[in-house]
């Protein structure tokens, strides 16, 4: 600061000085000194800035070589990276030349320090300036004189190195190759030899050379590098010199042999002229020399880069202490040249890893501060190298530190993205002018063919106009026809697709219908066996009172129990027999989605003032969704009538392991330890004597359902192994309810997904589970979903060259992507970009740089190319056309408007424009119509204010009425329909949803049953066959104990089928017959018996009857009594017939006739016919639902042969 | 005790055979004259001797609900025959109703000490309404049960301190009328202001604290319901 200070001091003087005089005799020698300071720019940049300085007091009244001095002096400042001094040089160089050569020199100056502190926007608003300079000077080319030449030379390339160093760091390489093409062919002839090795360095070790493969690459680079620093030695150009040094450095690490073999010449004589005895540290001496002579050249900016190169070099070597040091000697030279010239604005210098504060970024405090100028790329580089050295060490925090630090600077460096938009606004902007220029020149034609033609063409048009709407011919009415057309169409189409989903339903629920009349039927086998428990109570119960037992009533109790087990047995059997038929839904979804329907049941909780939280949750679990919604349900409800008034209820789930715990917790009265033990472990409990006195009432059957189905679930799968279900809970404290069901980790179901198909959704979901599986450390199973990504994306883009994700062969070709959107194919490249820094980050970790180096690179690329700013270069051209165009725009825009107005006002009589004016009102009216039509609302009125032509009204009253018949009606109703079929379908799937719940349960009470009571009969026979009068009591405990837990477990069933099912419709007598034979039918097919049904008339006196019965419950009744009578070689009757208030309904077998004992034990267990026995529940169920008993279901002979069997049902008379 | 005739109707042969053993050791004047397992059986044993008792299962084979009928169509055709219902319905109490009004002279419930030989004895008598102790044990229960409601309605009425015009207010909301229209009512002198202070105070009478906010009309006459503040059973206006 203080020298720039001093420096602008003596410029200052020095003009003072220069006021007076005239040309001086000294122009000449102030130009010879300038041409000295211009020489030893690379050579010593103090000798450049004392021959400046010199030629700077010399020229006092010699503006021009002023200017060119200091232009040499900004030079020097650029070294030393003085970036505000080099400002100020270079203001007032341009302040003391009108020449545009100097100007131009200048420019190219601002430009390189803006390209090396990563200004774009200065960047490009200098070169576009320059560019206007470099058109006007090339005009007069020939009247220059040499010196003036070898200027033009010099600020030409190095125009041009300078915008392809700029885009060579900002990784467009095409840019950058092609603006070194434009170089001047003139250099190549050694006017300017710094300049010369300039270009051959720039293409030295860029990768700016095209070839046929890496080796190829390789060698014409190294051709460059090798012409490029012999010129620099000879003509000791050592800013050169040690910069190829550095590449030569970079390019023997990994090319020695290529180098040894294919230019043999060049490599020994590197070899032997830095004496390096062994090729392995030839990169080593190299970059020592160069570091050498850059710290004797004080260039910071190279020395610091020298020191990064060595850091590789070590760090390519393995000895990563080592190039740790040099980094952080490189980082050193950063904050040297940071506090040498802004230490005072920010004393903070960057650190290679501080632990104490990862979060704090300096150097983008750095950047974010105008006051301070900084070199990004710079800091970048190294931050880059430094994670990588960390991740080699072993230090995964300080390489995360770095790697943080890295992207944040290429993102910070990027071009700015606010210029972007500020681009594309300026570009509407222009257009908007443009557009609005034509336009109005446009108007101003118009206007003047408009004056001879408008009246004619006015009331023509008004006519055609009338005509298309009077005969339904125009544009947007056929619009509307065909909308309402395809809208109808849609409509029909989703009412019967809600038809069909409908009718699936049903289907269903029919299903879940006879499942259920079948376990109802059960249920019912299970009371039947009561009474004889009953008989056998009574009995022995005699016994007691006797005191002594008899033979007959001994007898009578081996024969009771006798039955009990035969109907134990059938049960046995039945339920045998359908296992595997009623299965459970086991899908995996969210908890969240129940815990919401819990948490809307929260009104229920309010009443009683109790608070219900539900805790959200993630958590997935695979098992029975209707199942396990019940099972909270119970709990919840448990829950709530135990706590009082104030408490509170909790629901939340606790992911474990390989399972999910769903608790509901209460701040009730809780349980005791004995309690707790009962719910815990006993299958079978009597409910009334858990929990407090007196609030015992139902509560227990849930409990047990809730572990009937754990047991369920345990006995389906493995997969639930772990379900669980308990209780916790300490008297007076509160209990809470828990179960366990497995849980479903995210990867194996995006596993499961990307196995299945490759769809989109399999590329998010497997770049989130890379990204996860990166966040959690498995980096080689990341390695495994980038390459799913990579094998999704390659196989969304067949069309393209595929994406790798390494490619070790040639490193320096593009990466795929990179060609895509070069190509501009479209894809998310943003998810790219994400996925290869993934990937670069797993590498890291894993240590693979080569697999970091290729991706980081293609991100790094990626990014750059698809953030860049296309449009910056050419921003401030058009900022001054812009401002050209509106001036004359808005002379334009006065005239043309003055002019229409002028003819507008001349020409449009107002009559003929009244005329338009009602018809086009008509064509807004309609157009409105069928807008809101459209939006399903009904036609407002026509409204007419004068009367020019009095059909309009009537022309509208007919399209309203159109509208109305031909769409907005029929929509309407469609839609009605279709939201009555979806009404349908939600009761259908609530219904089938509880049905299906209320199976699954009876299920398990019946199998309990089954399991606990198995066991008594038999010891109750055994016991009576040899009873004495001592075994009585033993008798009698045994009977009472048996009959207490019986009733037990058959009201848990009870309190199941308590719940209606039964549906009760009308259903005409023609149906129930068309029923009955397709039931027939169905059920021949299925046996594969081949046997006639004669379905009689429906007798007269019923004809308009109706019965009153629950379709899917008949289908099933008449199913099951035929199933129980039909045999190959009957011959069957069907018919309906009047009985009283009933209908009866009969069928017939008149081939096979059973004994009257049969036909009175048809319904009972004892004949083991499950069919009959289902069929009787039916009935019962009729009953039951009518509110009115007198259900008949007999079996008896018929006249003159065979058997009938016979139902009613209640009748109902159409009206 | 003279001999008398009976008829045992009963579809499960095994229990028949219990039942007829009872009469056999413990009811030995009773000659069982017959036994039936289905509607038909029994007209024809009627037809052939018509008994003094007949002991009716009130389901038979597939039709669960035919004992009714049966019972019904004995008392009118065989008004000189006893009826006593023996049956395994233990839940549907509905069918003991409909049984009773249809002539039976008791009710015997298949548990406990099934049939005894005083129940019988007491029906042969001529006692109407007998029944064995777990049908009793029922009926007592349904009993004090409703009794205790009655009790609860007058101490409602008392502990929420409601005065004919609360109950009158009450009642006519209940109906749909709105304040206006109770305002008319000869029995309600007041304004509507004065109704909607009446409204405010019987809200928070019988609601507990907590439970105030929100309360309409509705839920304040829900409210009274389930108090048994007003009597849902007999819900009229006042005669005008």
């Amino acid at each position: 600061m203080r020298s720039s200070f001093l420096c602008l001091l003596l410029c200052l003087l020095a003009s003072l000085f220069s006021c007076g005089k005239s040309a001086s005799p000294y122009d000449d020698m102030v130009d010879s000194l300038n041409m000295r300071a211009y020489h030893y720019r690379y050579i010593n940049v103090d000798s450049t800035l004392k021959n400046a300085f010199k030629a700077y007091g010399e020229a006092y009244g010699y503006a021009e070589g002023r200017a060119e001095a200091l232009c040499n002096q900004a030079f020097a400042a650029y070294q030393r990276m003085d970036f505000d001094f080099m400002d100020t040089l270079i203001a007032s160089a341009r302040a003391n030349s009108r020449r545009h050569l100097i100007h131009l020199c200048a420019d190219v100056l601002e430009m390189k320090a803006a390209q090396r502190t990563g200004e774009g926007e200065h960047f490009f608003r200098v070169k576009s300036m320059a560019e206007n300079r470099i058109r006007r000077i090339s005009g007069r080319l020939e009247r220059m004189t040499a010196r003036d030449k070898a200027l033009w030379v010099y600020a030409l390339t190095e125009f041009h190195i300078i915008t392809s160093t700029y885009y060579f760091y900002q990784e467009q390489d095409s840019m950058a190759r092609a603006e070194l093409a434009l170089v001047p062919p003139c250099l190549k002839e050694h006017i300017d030899t710094a300049q010369w090795v300039y270009y051959n360095y720039m293409l030295g070790p860029g990768g700016l050379v095209e070839g046929r493969n890496d080796e190829d690459i390789t060698l014409q680079e190294f051709d460059y590098l090798f012409r490029a620093y012999i010129t620099s030695r000879r003509d000791s150009l050592r800013y050169f010199e040690a910069n190829c040094l550095q590449a030569f450095a970079t390019m023997f690490l990994s090319n020695d042999s290529l180098l040894r073999h294919e230019r043999p010449d060049a490599y020994y004589l590197l070899r032997f002229q830095h004496g390096a005895e062994n090729s392995g540290y030839l990169p080593l001496v190299f970059a020592e020399r160069a570091l050498q002579i850059f710290k004797e050249y004080e260039d910071l900016f190279q020395t610091a880069c020298t020191y990064r190169t060595l850091g590789e070099i070590c760090f390519h070597k393995g000895f990563y202490e080592r190039s740790l040091k040099y980094y952080e000697k490189a980082l050193h030279c950063v904050n040297r040249h940071h506090l040498r010239y802004y230490g005072d604005i920010s004393p903070d210098t960057l650190s290679v890893f501080n632990p104490n504060d990862v979060e704090r970024c300096v150097e983008r405090e750095w950047i974010a501060d105008p006051r301070i100028s900084t070199v990004p790329e710079w800091i970048a580089g190294i931050r880059q190298q430094l994670s990588l050295t960390f991740s080699a060490m072993g230090m995964k925090q300080a390489s995360d530190y770095n790697r943080n630090f890295y992207l944040d600077l290429v993102q910070a460096t990027n071009q700015n993205l606010e210029l972007e938009s500020r681009t594309a606004e300026l570009q509407r902007q222009t257009h908007a002018l443009r557009s609005r220029m034509l336009l109005c020149l446009l108007l101003v034609v118009l206007a003047l063919l408009m004056a001879g033609v408008f009246r004619y063409r006015l009331s023509r048009r008004s006519n055609s106009l009338l005509s298309q709407v009077r005969n339904n011919r125009w544009p947007e009415y056929d619009e509307y026809r065909q909308w309402s057309e395809a809208q109808l169409a849609q409509l029909n189409d989703q009412r019967e697709e809600t038809q069909d989903n409908l009718t699936m339903s049903q289907q269903r629920m029919e299903d879940d219908k006879r499942k259920n009349a079948e376990n109802r039927a059960k249920v019912s086998l299970v009371h039947n066996i009561v009474p004889f428990l009953d008989r056998i109570g009574g009995e022995v119960l005699r016994m007691k009172q006797s005191g002594h037992v008899t033979h007959e009533r001994r007898e009578y109790v081996v024969e009771l129990s006798e039955q009990i087990e035969r109907y134990n047995e059938l049960l046995t059997r039945w339920i045998t027999m359908e296992r595997g038929q009623l299965s459970l839904h086991i899908t995996s979804f969210p908890l969240s989605k129940l815990f919401g329907i819990i948490a809307e049941g929260h009104y229920s909780f309010d009443q009683k003032g109790v608070e219900l939280k539900v805790e959200p949750t993630q958590a997935v679990v695979k098992a029975d969704e209707s199942l396990t919604l019940f099972m909270i349900n119970t709990l919840c409800d448990n829950a709530r009538k135990f706590t009082p008034s104030g408490g509170r209820v909790s629901v939340s789930a606790i992911e474990g392991d390989d399972y999910v715990e769903v608790q509901v917790s209460d701040t009730g009265c809780g349980l005791s330890p004995e309690d707790v033990e009962t719910l815990s472990h006993s299958k079978l409990y009597d409910a009334s004597s858990i929990g407090s006195t007196g609030e015992g009432k139902g509560f227990g059957f849930g409990l047990m359902n809730c572990r009937g189905i754990i047991e369920k679930y345990k006995k389906t799968s493995a997969i639930f192994a772990q379900c669980d279900f308990g209780v916790r809970s300490t008297l007076g404290q509160g209990s809470t309810f828990f179960f366990r069901l497995p849980r479903v980790v995210r990867m194996l179901l995006i596993f499961l997904l990307s196995a299945s198909s490759l769809s989109a959704s399999s590329i998010t979901d497997n770049y989130d589970s890379l990204y996860l599986s990166n966040v959690d450390g498995y980096y080689e199973q990341s390695l495994t979903y980038a390459q799913r990504v990579i094998d999704a994306l390659n196989q969304e883009h067949r069309n393209q060259p595929p994406m790798l994700l390494n490619d070790t062969l040639n490193t320096h070709s593009e990466a795929a992507e990179m060609l895509w959107a070069k190509d501009g194919v479209k894809a998310d490249y943003d998810l790219i970009v994400g996925l290869r820094n993934e990937v670069a980050l797993a590498a890291l970790a894993l240590g693979d740089w080569g697999l970091y180096r290729y991706n980081n690179r293609a991100c790094i690329r990626l990014h750059r190319f698809t953030h860049q700013d296309k449009e910056l270069p050419n921003y401030f051209h058009r900022i001054e056309q812009a401002h050209r165009n509106s001036n004359i725009l808005l002379a334009v825009i006065v005239l043309a408007s003055l002019f229409i107005l002028y003819f507008a006002y001349r020409l449009l009589v107002v009559s003929q424009m009244a005329k338009k004016r009602e018809i086009l009102q008509l064509k807004d009216y309609l157009s409105h119509l069928f807008q809101e039509a459209r939006n399903g609302l009904l036609p407002q009125e026509f409204e007419q204010r004068t009367s020019s032509y009095p059909s309009l009204r009537q022309i509208a009253i007919r399209y309203q009425r159109e509208v109305m018949d031909a769409s907005v009606l029929p929509q309407s109703q469609c839609r009605e329909a279709i939201s009555d079929l979806q009404d349908e379908e939600a009761r259908l799937q609530y219904e089938h949803n509880r049905l299906y719940v209320q199976n699954q349960i009876l299920d398990n009470c019946l199998s309990t049953i089954k399991h606990e009571s198995m066991y008594y009969p038999s010891r109750i026979r055994l016991l009576a066959e040899k009873m004495t009068d001592a075994d009585i009591q033993q008798l009698s405990e045994l009977v009472q104990y048996y009959h207490h837990i019986y009733t037990l477990l058959c009201q848990q069933a009870d309190a199941q089928i308590s719940q209606p099912g039964f549906r009760r419709q009308h259903i005409g007598l023609t149906e129930v017959l068309c029923m009955a034979q397709s039931a027939f039918t169905r059920l021949c097919r299925k046996q594969r018996i081949d046997v006639p049904l004669s379905v009689a008339e429906i007798p007269s006196e019923l004809a308009t009857s109706q019965v009153l019965t629950d379709a899917a419950l008949l289908d099933l009744l008449l199913e099951s009594l035929m199933r129980g009578m039909l045999h190959e070689g009957g011959n069957y009757q069907f018919a309906v017939e009047d009985d009283g208030i009933f209908v009866r309904l009969l069928l017939r077998d008149t081939t096979r006739q059973p004994s009257d004992e049969d036909l009175n034990e048809l319904f009972f267990p004892d004949q083991g016919e499950i069919s009959y026995l289902v069929a009787k529940q039916i009935v019962r169920e009729h009953d039951t639902y009518y509110n009115h008993p007198g259900c008949r279901l007999v079996a008896q002979r018929s006249q003159p042969m065979g058997y009938e069997i016979y139902f009613t049902l209640l009748k109902h008379n159409k009206e | 005790m003279e001999r008398f005739k009976v008829i045992i109707v009963e579809d499960v042969k095994l229990e028949l055979k219990g039942t007829e053993q009872i009469f056999r050791t413990e009811i030995p004047e009773a000659e069982v004259i017959g036994t039936a397992q289905n509607e038909g059986e029994v007209w024809k044993l009627f037809r052939q001797a018509e008994p003094d008792l007949l002991l009716l299962d009130l389901g038979l084979g597939g039709s669960t609900t035919i004992g009714v009928e049966i019972c019904r169509q004995v008392r009118t055709r065989y008004p000189q025959c006893h009826v006593l219902i023996f049956t395994g319905e233990i839940l549907n109490e509905r069918l003991w109703v409909e049984v009773l009004k249809a002539g039976a002279d008791g009710i015997i419930l298949k548990t406990g000490e099934l049939l005894t030989r005083d129940d019988v004895m007491l029906v042969m008598k001529g006692r109407q309404l007998v029944f064995n102790q777990p049908i009793l044990e029922k009926i007592v229960e349904r009993f004090s049960n409703s009794v205790m409601s009655e009790a609860l309605k007058r101490d409602a009425m008392i502990n929420y301190d409601i005065d004919e015009y609360d109950e009158r207010f009450l009642r006519h909301l209940a109906l749909g009328y709105t304040k206006e229209m109770i305002t008319q009512l000869r029995g309600m002198p007041f304004g509507t202001k004065s109704l909607e202070k009446r409204q405010n105070e019987l809200v928070n009478r019988l609601f507990p604290e907590g439970e105030r906010v929100g309360v309409n009309a509705t839920r304040l006459v829900v409210r009274a319901l389930q108090l048994h503040l007003i009597d849902i059973d007999n819900l009229e206006p006042d005669a005008e």
